[in-house]
């Protein structure tokens, strides 16, 4: 039996899925959520083998519950229209389904599912897939972390300082801190511009939490944030810095 | 505007052929009405025509500082006559006294230059009267080409919010989810199936349609709204609750075409997309005198993180608003709570009137 499970946020879309899937005997539904944070916290626990998985959904998207995924199933994506999806699809999904799709088209995207959850699950597809969701510099405005079982969606807007930390980010809000498994340049693309800067290798702060700017020792510059914390400003950073600061 | 002979060095080069072309005939006409010497008629041509050149270019900063538009009212036509006879007397008076102080002993073209103040003042007049004239034909030629810009650029907006609204009217997320859904109803629930593929060519025969007519009844317009939630109705379900509050003045008003239906399509997008709970999209419109006041409001799952992309059909509504009304104050955007709030104004056609009488005016400020 392949254990299957479908994230999908409209109803018919899910009937639609089960009744093409009524005559394949070797796959038995599991589980049904109808946004991305219960099919992520599912997927984690109930371990299916094989995910149907819409991209926009309430919550999390699709593409933001890879980031996070413990357990890596077999995933057949499913969307409308979305260009940006449609790119990452094409060289790294093992298979998506343009709704609307046909029985014939969704039985070969199953047989090739069947394949490769027989050949030991699909580790490589998901981890080429958020490389590449990596190189679009789009915009971001939330940011998902997994700690031990937890999964926080931390908004943008929440960031009030990021700090290097290995292979990690460490971000900060007001009332918490989170790891990510991300780099400084990742964050350095794609928070908005207007509201951030990288005052150091190893620190991006938001502008409107600089309380002030001091001179410390000569010729090196440090900031303190609203929240007390003094942060180091390296010689590259500095520019930019005055640069956002208007000074 | 700049100086339109100092513009370009062209315009220098005609303008001092001309004045050469001038100041040879007036010294033909010297040596054959009087019998001064040839040098004498030449420096006499030479002084008046060179001195009025000069005057010539400065007369275009008073004409275009008091009169910016080229138009001509009394005021204008006083400052013109000031600026007239300022520019003639000092013409006449300068003239004279240049001349009577480098030719010595002349006599005879004393005499000559005396007797014929009169013919020079009217020339004085004559030339002033030119030079008006001159630059009145540029500054028209330029407020026509300017004109010209500004048509087609208002044109060229027109042409690209309409696009717009063709894009976004067909929203390729909206229809190939619901075709989606048709494709499992048509098996499962074949009745169903087929009132939602009548309304959804409903729908889009009325998006199809915009482009036809400018305007359209707001109750029109509503029911076409009411066709495209009740669509995602059938895929939402209870997810999508749609109030409506609309007076009986309001429903007969005119409204421009599918100017409500991005508002609508982000309220679906922003609010029942992002959510797992009910969302309840309200719509209330108030007539008054001068307009209507139409806000569209739905409640968003206050644990949704914003997720941007709400501007463009935003902008867009705002363009066609400010295209037809020329106002950019008609739309109001409210985030209180977990309540977003579009407000809008619809002024109706008298107060409209009025306020696009003069909308070039509008553009160049």
């Amino acid at each position: 039996m392949i254990k299957t499970v479908i994230v999908e946020d409209e109803k018919l879309a899910r009937d639609l899925i089960r009744d093409y899937l009524d005559k394949h005997e070797d796959f038995q539904i599991i589980g049904e959520y109808e946004d991305g944070f219960s099919g992520l916290k599912a997927i984690n626990e109930l371990k299916p083998d094989l995910v149907f998985l819409d991209i926009q959904m309430p919550k999390l998207t699709g593409f933001e519950m890879l980031e996070v995924l413990e357990h890596h199933p077999v995933i057949i994506f499913t969307t409308a229209y979305d260009q940006y999806a449609l790119k990452a699809f094409e060289h790294n999904a093992l298979d998506y389904l343009l709704k609307p799709y046909s029985a014939e088209r969704f039985d070969e995207a199953l047989a090739k599912a069947r394949e490769r959850v027989k050949s030991g699950g699909d580790q490589k597809s998901i981890s080429r897939m958020v490389e590449h969701r990596d190189q679009q510099k789009e915009t971001i405005h939330r940011v998902v972390v997994k700690s031990r079982s937890k999964i926080h969606v931390i908004p943008v807007d929440r960031i009030v300082y990021l700090e290097a930390q290995d292979d990690y980010v460490m971000i900060y809000t007001p009332d918490s801190r989170h790891l990510k498994q991300k780099t400084m340049k990742f964050f350095e693309a794609r928070l908005p511009e207007e509201d951030f800067v990288r005052i150091h290798r190893g620190y991006i702060v938001r502008i409107s939490e600089i309380a002030q700017m001091q001179l410390y020792e000569k010729e090196s510059y440090i900031v303190i944030l609203k929240n007390g914390v003094k942060l180091p400003v390296s010689k590259t950073g500095l520019p930019r810095l005055k640069a956002k600061l208007d000074f | 505007m700049s100086n339109p002979i100092l513009e370009r060095l062209k315009h220098i080069y005609i303008y001092l052929i001309v004045w050469i072309i001038i100041a040879f005939i007036q010294a033909l006409l010297i040596i054959f009405a009087t019998d001064v010497q040839l040098y004498v008629a030449i420096t006499d041509s030479l002084v008046f025509n060179i001195l009025y050149a000069l005057l010539a270019v400065t007369i275009w900063y008073p004409i275009r500082y008091s009169n910016p538009e080229g138009k001509l009212t009394f005021r204008i036509a006083i400052t013109y006559l000031v600026v007239g006879v300022v520019v003639v007397t000092g013409w006449l008076y300068l003239g004279y006294t240049i001349l009577k102080g480098i030719l010595v002993n002349q006599e005879a073209y004393f005499q000559f230059l005396n007797d014929s103040f009169i013919a020079r003042l009217a020339t004085g007049i004559l030339y002033y009267g030119v030079t008006l004239l001159i630059y009145h034909l540029f500054i028209y030629a330029k407020e026509l080409e300017a004109k010209k810009l500004n048509e087609t650029n208002l044109n060229l907006l027109v042409k690209e919010s309409e696009l717009n609204v063709l894009r976004s009217q067909l929203n390729p997320h909206f229809l190939f989810n619901s075709l989606n859904s048709i494709s499992y109803l048509t098996v499962s629930d074949p009745a169903r199936a087929r009132e939602m593929i009548i309304k959804l060519s409903e729908f889009l025969r009325y998006a199809l349609k915009h482009g036809e007519r400018e305007k359209t009844k707001l109750a029109e317009e509503i029911s076409n709204i009411e066709l495209y939630l009740q669509i995602e109705k059938i895929r939402f379900g209870d997810k999508l609750v749609f109030e409506k509050e609309v007076s009986e003045l309001c429903a007969e008003g005119l409204i421009p075409n599918m100017i409500l239906q991005p508002l609508f399509e982000n309220a679906v997008k922003h609010g029942v997309y992002e959510s797992t709970e009910p969302i309840t999209i309200k719509m209330v419109c108030r007539g008054e005198q001068a307009g209507m006041h139409i806000e569209i409001s739905n409640n968003y799952d206050p644990d949704q993180v914003s997720r941007k992309g709400a501007g463009i059909g935003l902008k867009n509504v705002r363009n066609r608003l400010m295209l037809i009304y020329g106002r950019d104050d008609l739309v109001r955007v409210e985030k209180s709570g977990n309540l977003f709030r579009v407000q809008l104004f619809i002024p109706l056609a008298e107060s409209v009137k009025k306020r696009s009488e003069n909308p070039n005016k509008r553009e160049r400020s």
